[in-house]
């Protein structure tokens, strides 16, 4: 017994050590040495304490809005153990009936950035304008403390009360922040403050200024439109609304859709129709077509009184001018005329000046021409509320003036997106604070950073469209030492000698929102926060004022090429571009990802001399690898917008340019036209695609829609036990426990937006690789989006492919596997036995669908990005072979609980993650062995079914209902025989 | 055969088995600085993953399946000389057999290495093997690979008793002619062989009967290899005419191996005077026919393509000549079916230059074929949204570098711990014993 033992004893004997003493030890040591041997895993602590509300292995749901971009869709996000683990969108939303895109589904690498900042930062020597010194000055940021930060800002802003020298800029914030922020400005005497969007949509706002007297952005609705017509309105990936309009279009797909823009873009590649004219080209094809339907409009008393004169637009002077025969435009102008409900819009995000406000005011005048209920307004979006670029201008005119001594900027980041006058102007302001979660452009001229909460770890509110207010709660505890906008302001006023309680009724922005949720509502407001919000079924929309006239310009003649900036599906205006699903993800159409790029036509490209993958300088501004693009008007050269941060995070660092510098600070007439200098040789870009062509082989199958009616009864070989012939199968068929899971994806309502394999990414633990790895073809995506486009053709369809594993029946996987790693499990499924994997990689090599993904490397999971990893799904250790499992995690758990609840499987109630995501509902996921699923009736009745490579006999258990389209867009010459590998260069 | 020329014959073979020169060490040397490179190589990839190949996602299978498919096809001359024609009684297989056995045991270790290196997670490669097991999992024996490690394992045993057993005659020989340690080493490996006449029966039986169980072998090692792609379903992989296809290109590329190392080692190892050029002539011929079998089986393949009537194969013989690895497929073309064409003529055959060459150009082009059959097949496959080229890594180019300086010095050192020729099969005596004992 230690006790036991006399002191000096010890001392004398440094090694007495009693037998008790020396097994403690020597366990402490094993465990020491056993946890060493361990130390790559990760130790389990578990709740000493638990919440009341976390019990491990149970998910809860918090439902709040996604601030990815201002459609503002309902969210609800799953909590395990503590921690967001998925976003999915809120059944109950009216805006998107729980569904998210891609931007939606990575919203949670926004919160678990690894970037982010930690902690509130101070620049200690404020950067002047010695150019080669400030890079050394940039790194003199200090960690302070939030007190410290509060009461050196509350000295600067003590006496700036009531003077009118403070002035804010914030993203576009709508209701109870929004209000916070203008009281809050009021109490230093301002109103100077500026609702920044980088894509403000001014083409719209402007036209319905002139048209209306109303600077509104309304949302149309493609829900009873029999023909839906887009002048380079790209609402199917990023304009305004895009997962409702989704929805709105895939269940509307009998509509006659056509696209008049200068890229083939994904809402043009699913349209109908395309017409591609020059950037600025769309307005004159809508007044040739308004041309021709003068006569129908003149007739609409009630609108038409100041149709403006036409006479030189008619379709045949227009016609050569923009490159579209004079036939295309009076073909297209009588259908829209004989339409019973056609829609037309317009407005470029990117774009001011007037050639998109025309645009607006062309597709508007088509409208009221045709005489239909007006559909223009059917509900107001928030981003009427965003500042336009003059706005802007004239607001950073306002601070280089001098009037303002402290600027704060919440959760904007101008600086990137603003001409470099804005930043000029922040320099000359005194104290400049930053609230943002990051260190963003913006903050290169802050004095103070103060980081704040993520919109997932926020209270808040906003409400994106008239009527429809969401709610906000966090889905989990902040992660750092971060807090909310809301209660920063409050606590700057605090310390500016203020009383919150007095001025603003509340001391926790907490409060703040819930005193204003409780204003005039019959609930009590949990009830409101547990839904994700107050949704009114919107009013009807008040008819339009009476149209005033307007003018238009003329064709320009030069024959420079013209910049076309649009937004990337992926990265939107530039936020989402240091989450990494998203820069994983490959743009739809060129299929490159990580990078930047500038697409050019062959033509012009054979003018300019640069061929695919030389890096060329537009305007000597942006400098990008060359993509040859037929998708692309002649005359034409289109970026994405999103890539070229200075400073957000390390997975933008360094990648691609920045479009934004080449937005002219002012409105001119004329197109913007940009100068191509030839720069550098051919890099190797992060590009997904193989061969663009089918060769003929006839695997996205389309239909032309006279004939769908008359299709024979598909010859389907299911992969049951009826499936199975002597003569076509080597192996016995399989028999089937309780279920056979299947899928059907409907190529006619897939657009092709790669919600689902962000939504997978997130689901399934899937690694990411890297744009090195991404360029070496290692990529890990379970499900991924083939794009079938025979470039040498102008008009033939775009086809998506949404390629996951197709669960076959008669699987080449299994059979060659030597450990049993493949094998089919009784439910059907091809399973992947991650610690029984050999990496023979056979297996990848004789799918034919090449679906399976290899484990190169074991990927990166930086901290805090692994705390996003799902708790039911391996992460997966290099050398092993993955696939997708049609979320096998999701079918146990389903199955458990129907178990637990003494009753059967309901169909529907297994959900993937891909099928519970997609907007456009193209994914249907079922019992194959249940005749009265919805699956089961699929497969039995829709005679567009087919499954992929039939011939090999494979049995996939995903069938795809053929796409249908026009008439002329089925060509009979495939590329047969073509050898070219790739698109990309 | 006097008394004197036995002796001659003994001496001629006995004294490659000596002391080597200094320059023969510095080329030792030089082969295991490139094998310790490969293990590095080997250590980081193991470490790293196997993103450090210039493998991708259709192509899963590259250098490393090339050269393990091409070493056991160097393997298989070996066996074809000693085995079938023992069995044909082809005189003038003596002069070379032994090295061509030689040769075979070392290129099948060699390829065996190869299904090593190339696994994801190489640490757990017993997966594969049917040991018993608590969770009473097997192997799948559907699948090829499975074969391949039966197959492959057989035919090394084989060859490894097949060999040994025709050097028992000769280690006895190299004990009677050597003293101390060596006497006794070579005592041991002699396994007390006394040149006894019922002996002489016995090993002749014993002879006989392995050359039996070795034959079947040479068929059937390459057809199961050729199963790891004839049973998979990738277009170009997925043909009936692979395994003799695979079995004659094994053969034609063994041959010219036997070529390639011959002519110099019968300089190195100073054994011109038994191993003539006649000899080597001789193997020419056999190249001629292997030539013409692999001129059959390509053109053959677009045959079957275009009469099949299947779009994808049509395709991908297309592909194969107009894509991305066509350099190499008609680099390949010339080399393996046109080139042998030339040892129709006499001049040719019996010239040592253009033997050594057109024997290490059938090499270049046997690995090219292999190269071509497995890349090019995997990177245009079914979907061609998938489509992607291959380029080997240095990692990989490293290793399968280093696998042929373990071949090499493998083959080197053997050679001078034994007798490069049958030293026993030199002499007339035995086929007399042998007469009167069948």
């Amino acid at each position: 017994m230690p006790d036991d033992l006399p002191h000096d004893a010890e001392e004398d004997e440094p090694f007495t050590v009693s037998r008790r003493d020396w097994l403690h030890r020597m366990a402490g040591v094993s465990a020491g040495i056993g946890l060493a041997a361990a130390a790559r895993h990760r130790k389990l602590v578990p709740f000493l304490s638990p919440s009341a509300d976390v019990v491990p292995g149970v998910s809860q749901w918090y439902a709040t809005s996604c601030r990815e971009c201002p459609a503002g869709c309902g969210m609800i996000v799953r909590n395990r153990e503590g921690r967001a683990v998925k976003c999915e969108g809120n059944p109950d939303h009216p805006i998107n009936r729980g569904r998210l895109c891609a931007r939606g589904q990575a919203a949670l690498q926004g919160l678990y950035d690894p970037d982010r900042l930690r902690g509130p930062l101070h620049r200690l020597e404020r950067p002047r304008m010695k150019a080669r010194a400030r890079r050394v000055e940039l790194q003199e940021l200090e960690p302070a403390t939030w007190e410290a930060a509060l009461a050196g800002l509350g000295e600067v802003l003590a006496p700036l009360r009531a003077t009118g020298r403070v002035a804010v800029i914030f993203d576009l914030q709508t209701g109870s922040l929004a209000a916070l922020i203008r009281r809050w400005l009021e109490l230093f005497g301002s109103d100077r403050y500026l609702v920044y969007e980088p894509l403000s949509y001014d083409g719209i706002r402007e036209a319905n200024r002139l048209l209306f007297r109303q600077p509104i952005i309304p949302v149309p609705s493609l829900e009873k439109a029999d023909f839906i017509l887009s002048f380079g309105a790209d609402f199917l990936e990023t304009w305004i609304s895009p997962v409702q309009f989704t929805r709105q279009f895939a269940e509307n797909r009998s509509a006659r859709s056509v696209y008049v823009g200068p890229r083939v873009s994904l809402t043009a590649a699913n349209a109908h129709e395309r017409i591609l004219v020059r950037p600025g080209d769309e307005r004159f094809v809508a007044l040739a077509m308004l041309h021709e339907l003068q006569g129908r409009a003149r007739q609409r008393a009630a609108h038409g009184a100041a149709i403006p004169d036409l006479g030189d637009y008619s379709p045949d002077r227009i016609g050569p001018q923009i490159g579209v025969a004079a036939e295309t435009l009076l073909r297209l102008a009588r259908a829209f005329g004989d339409a019973a409900s056609p829609v037309s819009f317009a407005g470029d995000p990117f774009a001011s000046g007037p050639r998109a406000v025309e645009a607006v005011l062309a597709a508007n005048w088509l409208n009221l021409s045709v005489g239909a209920p007006p559909r223009w307004a059917e509900g107001l979006h928030a981003l009427s509320e965003a500042a336009s670029q003059a706005e802007a201008a004239a607001f950073t005119e306002a601070v280089a003036a001098g009037g303002v001594d402290a600027l704060l900027v919440i959760g904007a980041d101008p600086a990137f997106s603003l001409p470099a006058t804005f930043q000029e102007a922040a320099r000359a302001v005194k104290h400049v604070v930053s609230l943002s979660a990051f260190a963003d452009n913006t903050s290169e001229t802050a004095a103070w950073l103060l980081p704040t909460n993520t919109p997932l770890e926020s209270w808040g509110d906003y409400e994106p469209q008239a009527g429809v207010l969401n709610t906000m709660q966090p889905v989990m505890g902040p992660l750092y030492d971060t807090r909310s906008a809301g209660d920063v302001l409050l606590a700057l006023a605090r310390a500016a000698g203020l009383d919150p309680q007095r001025e603003f009724g509340a001391v926790t922005y907490r409060e703040y929102l819930a005193s204003r949720w409780r204003d005039g509502a019959d609930e009590p407001h949990e009830v409101a926060l547990q839904r994700g919000g107050r949704w009114a079924t919107p009013a009807p929309p008040s008819p339009p004022p009476q149209p005033r006239g307007t003018r238009f310009g003329r064709p320009a003649g030069d024959d420079a090429p013209r910049l076309h900036v649009y937004p990337s599906l992926s990265l939107f205006d530039g936020r989402g571009a240091n989450k990494r699903w998203l820069q994983e993800l490959p743009d739809p159409i060129t299929k490159v990802a990580w990078s930047s790029w500038i697409e050019v036509h062959p033509h012009d490209a054979a003018r300019l001399g640069v061929g695919p993958g030389d890096t060329v300088a537009l305007d000597s501004h942006y400098v990008a690898p060359v993509v040859l693009s037929q998708g692309l008007a002649p005359g034409t050269v289109a970026v994405p917008l999103g890539h070229g941060h200075l400073r957000y995070g390390r997975y933008d660092h360094g990648l691609g340019a920045n479009p934004y510098h080449l937005r002219l600070p002012e409105p001119r007439d004329r197109p913007q036209a940009v100068q191509v200098a030839n720069n550098s040789g051919p890099v190797a870009l992060p590009c997904a695609d193989g061969s663009p062509y089918q060769h003929g082989r006839d695997i996205a199958r389309v239909v032309r829609a006279s004939e769908v009616a008359g299709l024979p009864r598909p010859e389907l070989r299911l992969p049951l036990p009826e499936g199975y012939t002597r003569e076509g199968d080597m192996y016995p068929p399989h028999g089937h426990a309780d279920h056979r899971w299947a899928m059907a994806v409907d190529l006619n309502r897939c657009t092709g937006c790669g919600a689902c394999v962000v939504a997978c990414y997130a689901e399934n633990n899937v690694g990411v690789v890297g744009p090195e790895q991404f360029a070496k073809h290692r990529m890990m995506a379970w499900i991924r989006i083939d794009r079938y486009y025979d470039w040498s053709d102008p008009s033939a369809p775009v086809l998506f492919l949404p390629l996951m594993c197709q669960q076959c029946d008669a699987a080449p996987c299994e059979p060659v596997c030597p450990v049993f790693a493949a094998a089919h499990s009784e439910e059907g499924l091809n399973m992947q036995v991650y610690n029984r994997c050999i990496g023979t990689r056979y297996c990848a090599n004789n799918c034919p669908y090449k679906v399976r993904r290899f484990n190169w490397f074991d990927w990166e999971w930086p901290e805090p990005l692994n705390w996003q990893a799902n708790p039911d799904v391996t992460v997966r250790s290099r050398g092993v072979m993955e696939k997708c499992t049609f979320c096998i995690q999701r079918i146990r758990e389903a199955e458990r609980r129907a178990k637990r609840e003494n009753r059967p499987l309901r169909d529907g109630e297994v959900q993937p993650a891909c099928v519970q995501t997609c907007p456009a509902e193209a994914l249907v996921f079922g019992d194959l062995m249940d005749p009265t699923t919805r699956i089961a009736r699929i497969v039995a009745e829709d005679k567009r079914a087919y499954q992929l490579l039939d011939h090999l006999n494979t049995k996939p258990a995903v069938f795809y209902l053929k796409r249908i389209v026009d008439e002329g867009q089925i060509r009979d010459r495939p590329q047969f025989w073509t050898s070219k590998i790739g698109a990309c260069p | 055969m006097p008394a004197t020329a036995y002796r001659q014959v003994n001496e001629e073979i006995l004294q490659a088995v000596r002391m080597p020169s200094r320059r023969y060490l510095g080329l030792l040397a030089l082969l295991a600085g490139g094998m310790g490179w490969a293990a590095l190589c080997f250590a980081y990839q193991v470490m790293t993953g196997m993103g450090v190949t210039g493998l991708n996602l259709p192509v899963g299978w590259g250098t490393y399946i090339t050269s393990f498919v091409f070493w056991i096809g160097i393997g298989h001359a070996g066996t074809l000389i000693s085995a079938i024609l023992y069995l044909l009684r082809v005189e003038w297989r003596t002069a070379v057999a032994r090295a061509a056995e030689t040769m075979t045991v070392f290129a099948v270790m060699t390829a065996g290495l190869f299904p090593l290196i190339h696994l994801g997670r190489v640490w757990v490669v017993y997966f594969i093997l049917p040991y018993p097991n608590t969770a009473h999992l097997w192997p799948n024996f559907r699948s090829p690979l499975v074969f391949d490690v039966v197959a492959i394992t057989t035919y090394l045993t084989i060859s490894v008793l097949f060999w040994y057993l025709g050097l028992i005659p000769d280690l006895a020989a190299v004990r009677d002619a050597s003293t101390g340690r060596k006497r006794w080493v070579y005592g041991v490996l002699s396994v007390g062989w006394q040149g006894a006449n019922d002996q002489w029966r016995h090993y002749l039986r014993a002879y006989a009967c392995f050359a039996a169980l070795a034959t079947p072998l040479v068929i059937s090692v390459h057809s199961v290899v050729s199963w790891d792609f004839a049973v998979g379903i990738v277009p170009g992989w997925h043909e009936t005419i692979f395994p003799p296809y695979f079995v004659a290109g094994a053969i034609h590329s063994g041959l010219a191996m036997v070529l390639t190392l011959l002519i110099p080692l019968r300089s190195v190892l100073r054994l011109k005077a038994v191993i003539q050029p006649r000899h080597l002539e001789e193997v020419a011929k056999l190249i001629i026919v292997t030539g013409l079998m692999m001129l059959y089986a390509y053109a053959v393949e677009p045959f079957m393509a275009w009469y099949g009537g299947d779009l994808v194969e049509r395709q991908s013989v297309v592909l194969r000549a107009t894509g991305p690895y066509a350099p190499y497929f008609w680099t390949m073309t010339a080399l393996n079916a046109v080139l042998p064409l030339a040892l129709f003529r006499k001049r040719v055959r019996t010239s040592l230059v253009a033997l050594f060459a057109i024997g290490l150009l059938i090499n270049v082009g046997m690995w090219l074929e292999r190269y071509v059959i497995i890349v090019g097949s995997l990177a245009n496959d079914f979907m061609p949204s998938a489509w992607f080229t291959y380029r080997p890594s240095w990692v990989e180019l490293s290793i399968a570098v280093g696998a042929g300086c373990f071949f090499l010095f493998m083959l080197l050192v053997t050679l001078r711990v034994i007798p490069a020729v049958a030293v026993s099969e030199s002499k007339p005596e035995p086929r007399l014993a042998e007469e009167s004992a069948g």
